[in-house]
């Protein structure tokens, strides 16, 4: 099916950090436990908005809430580890002819215009492209655990969310990164919310990044890189989790651990 | 160069004739993104599947390889006239009841792309169809009372429009104007023709072209096949006709700006996509397709080790507001909604045309008739571009850029840069398809790097699979490899023996095999290669437990190496004869 596509702005992309996150022959310390790292491989992943609330084609109205998903294709296998941003594609945003810019669309320029004087330039007059908009969207990870918010607001309005200006699809922001490991609960939920007064007509969330195939370091792999690096044994912490949830604080209890 | 015994070749280069375009659109404006970084260096140890190597020598290389619709040089191809019959598998591309046209100004690459093939790249000289018939009607002049233009659609729906003193739209067939002036005549028949009830509108498409001294009207048999090669007649002296020819499935018939040196049943690349709703909102997807060169045939252990980019094509959305399908094109010979002024070389210059009409407004805005000037005109104001209507480049009607979708199959039959759960899926959204937002052409993205040469086995050619699913249509949808080559030897025993006991360790990097990743599967007491393989490799041969541990390890010959100091024990497959390839064999 195919879908309207506004593409991507033709600035330039940055760098891309995640390429050099993890690397085969790295080890990573996870939930207490050693990997090492046996081989990376780059990873794209979309998921289209397609339920709850179309129209006609695959647009999102205003308004438009998902409520909270998840897809199953995101489940690594047991071996296997994610790292995915994400981030959404924008759609621009115009100011009408008539100044008019709250929910106007795509205006249609071949109208006619009714003037109220007698003389009055209006050649060429448009409509003008000033931004791009996307849906927001949140996140739960672990199932049901709200993320990216400030401490006492979750799934505020203020907080919690990603939008095309925190994480633009040609440019994902690696510091809204999720870690994706095998087993149900480890799925991320997603939830995109149209406040943007307009028709959205590309309700994709992008998730890119890459995967990992880990090897299990028994303590004797351990013992015997150590021994093979000199006595130093150097691995990076990884937290799938982020930050103890506010629940958990207060029973000072770290699901992560 | 790569060291004192190159294997490259030094031949001579091709003509420029012989050469593919430039990137039709040039690169968005905006710096170069960060470049790939030179992963190893020259003295570094690098380790692969099969063991430890020494990085000899590094060398810096970019290619392109255009993705568009592949076919071959048909028969009743010569001069300027080309045939080609596409040889895409997908069903959309044998369509009898869809076709689609190909713009003036389509590069066609004649030849295998890569090595030192000759080549020739032609240019459609004129509008081209896919699949589709084409006739024409000119009109000379006004035309007489009762005379009749009877045209045949692929239906088999004959209609025999009539010459009378009014347009009338509401008659079965409908009437054309007959006076006035040639222009106003041939722009009245286009009106009959695309008139759903009383003309040929749904089955015909009539174009109409005011740039030379008399209109032509370009007619178009919507249905592709055969059975739109009808006959067109008239009985009127200053309308001529020529009946609709080249309706054929899958057949593109065009004419070129140059004169075609290659010979019949030679593959070709058409550098143009349709848009993916033309077809009744379906997409097009291209076959698998390889680049050879994308290999060093040298028979010492080379590797590319390159990150790749999509190239970009330009969204607009039209004047009157459609996202879908604006498309590029301009001033487009339809009568569509423009202003054009006459350029010097036509009649009086300061009269203003609207719609192609023979009624224009002067400087005073006073409405003339000056339907005796020719029509080479200029397009001013909101000139075309994008659908009915404008765009001025970057500015209200332009709004991002858009590429098709490729994935990448390394080994052969694995899909990359997908998630475990979709790997072998055709699903467009999951299955490993990249766009230009993930790695554009201005900047391939690392993330996405292919190594190839590495594997220990014959198959770490990548083959690239493209997906057409966005509503505009594509001119020149290409890939970008930048990267570098790197030339190896093998480290000995002795060597890293010596290393150890000079300094008590060593460094290395180490080169993924492409296939390692995404080729070991999820099980959990299976052999990594699949129990077949395990039982074929050990046949004759007694398997200790530790054998039979490392065989279900389902990690890469790399991590292999690292813990145990040893690759897998499956037996190693014999790499393949670069000779062979170099040959073409």
């Amino acid at each position: 099916m195919a879908r309207v596509n506004f593409g991507r702005t033709p600035t330039v992309r940055g760098y891309n950090p995640l390429a050099n996150t993890l690397k085969p022959g790295h080890v990573i310390q996870l939930r207490g436990e050693f990997y090492l790292v046996d081989a990376v491989e780059g990873l794209t992943f979309d998921i289209v908005c397609t339920a709850n609330g179309n129209t006609s084609g695959t647009e999102i109205s205003a308004g438009y809430d998902s409520g909270y998903f998840q897809d199953a294709d995101l489940e690594p296998y047991r071996n296997h580890l994610y790292c995915l941003v994400p981030s959404l594609p924008g759609q621009p945003k115009f100011i009408s002819r008539s100044g008019g810019y709250d929910g106007v669309g795509f205006p249609n320029d071949e109208t006619n215009v009714t003037l109220s004087a007698a003389l009055r330039s209006i050649g060429g007059a448009s409509r003008t492209m000033v931004g791009l908009i996307s849906p927001r969207l949140y996140l739960k990870h672990p199932a049901g655990v709200p993320r990216w918010h400030a401490d006492e607001s979750p799934e505020n309005d203020k907080t919690g969310f990603l939008d095309c200006t925190v994480s633009p699809h040609e440019d994902p922001n690696p510091n809204f990164a999720i870690w994706i490991e095998s087993g149900e609960n480890q799925l991320p939920q997603f939830r995109l919310v149209n406040t943007t007064g307009e028709v959205i007509f590309n309700p994709v969330v992008h998730l890119q990044g890459f995967k990992c195939r880990l090897k299990h370091m028994s303590k004797g792999d351990v013992e015997a890189a150590r021994r093979a690096n000199g006595g130093k044994f150097v691995y990076k912490v990884i937290k799938p989790q982020g930050l103890p949830h506010a629940g958990s604080m207060a029973a000072d209890y770290d699901p992560s651990q | 160069m790569v060291n004192s015994q190159p294997f490259k070749e030094l031949g001579g280069s091709k003509p420029a004739n012989q050469l593919p375009s430039s990137e039709p659109f040039g690169r968005p404006p905006g710096p170069f993104g960060e470049p790939s970084p030179q992963e190893y260096q020259p003295g570094e140890l690098v380790m692969l599947g099969q063991g430890l190597y020494r990085v000899k020598a590094v060398e810096s290389l970019s290619m392109n390889f255009h993705m568009g619709m592949q076919g071959t040089i048909g028969t009743g191809s010569s001069g300027t006239t080309l045939v080609i019959d596409i040889d895409e598998s997908d069903a959309a591309f044998g369509s009898t009841t869809n076709g689609f046209q190909l713009p003036a100004g389509t590069k066609i690459i004649c030849g295998e792309q890569g090595f030192n093939n000759p080549n020739q790249t032609l240019t459609l000289a004129s509008r081209a169809e896919f699949g589709r018939a084409v006739g024409t009607v000119t009109v000379s002049n006004t035309a007489t009372n009762g005379k009749l233009l009877t045209i045949i659609s692929a239906d088999g729906t004959s209609k025999a429009y009539t010459a009378a003193a009014a347009e009338d739209l509401t008659s079965d067939p409908c009437k054309f104007k007959s006076s006035g002036s040639k222009q106003l005549v041939a722009e009245s028949i286009v009106n009959c023709i695309n008139d759903v009830e009383g003309g040929h509108g749904g089955k015909i498409k009539a174009e109409l072209d005011l740039t030379g001294t008399d209109p032509v009207i370009r007619l178009v048999q919507l249905t592709p096949g055969t059975d739109g090669n009808t006959t067109i007649t008239t009985n009127e002296a200053n309308i001529s006709v020529s009946s609709f020819t080249g309706g054929k499935v899958g057949t593109i018939n065009a004419t070129t700006v140059e004169s075609l040196v290659r010979p019949v049943g030679e593959e070709v690349t058409v550098l143009f996509l349709p848009t993916a709703t033309f077809n009744g909102g379906s997409s097009y997807l291209l076959d698998k397709r390889t680049f050879g060169i994308l290999e060093s045939p040298d028979s010492r252990k080379v590797i590319y080790d390159v990150t790749w980019g999509i190239s970009m094509h330009p969204k607009y959305i039209g004047a009157d507001g459609d996202s879908t399908n604006a498309g590029i094109s301009g001033f487009d010979l339809e009568d569509s909604t423009t202003q054009s002024q006459h350029s010097a070389a036509g009649g009086a210059q300061d009269l203003i045309d609207n719609n192609g009409s023979a009624f224009r407004l002067d400087g005073l805005g006073a409405h003339t008739d000056a339907s005796s000037d020719t029509y080479d005109s200029l397009t001013i104001g909101l000139s075309g571009h994008g659908a009915g209507g404008y765009g001025y480049g970057f500015g209200t009607a332009f709004n991002g850029m858009t590429s098709p979708k490729i994935r990448v199959f390394q080994p052969r039959g694995k899909v990359r840069f997908a998630v475990d759960q979709s790997s072998g899926s055709d699903n467009v959204d999951k299955a490993g398809w990249i766009t230009a937002d993930q790695t554009p052409i201005t900047s391939p993205n690392p993330a996405y790097r292919l190594v190839t040469g590495s594997g220990g086995n014959d198959s770490t050619l990548p083959f690239f699979q493209l997906l057409q699913d966005i509503d505009e249509d594509l001119r020149d949808p290409r890939i970008l490899i930048c990267g570098f080559k790197y030339l190896l030897a093998e480290v000995s025993e002795g060597e890293v023996r010596e290393m150890i006991r000079r300094s008590g360790r060593f460094n290395y990097k180490i080169i993924q095999d492409p296939g390692q990743m995404s080729g070991l599967a999820d099980g959990v007491t299976g052999p990594t290669e699949g129990w077949k393989s395990l039982v074929e490799s050990q046949r004759g041969r007694k398997m200790s437990f530790e054998d039979y541990k490392r065989a279900t390890e389902k990690i890469t010959d790399q991590s292999m190496n690292m813990l145990y100091g040893t690759r897998s024990s499956d037996a190693q497959r014999r790499t393949s004869d670069p000779r062979r390839r170099h040959r073409g064999m």
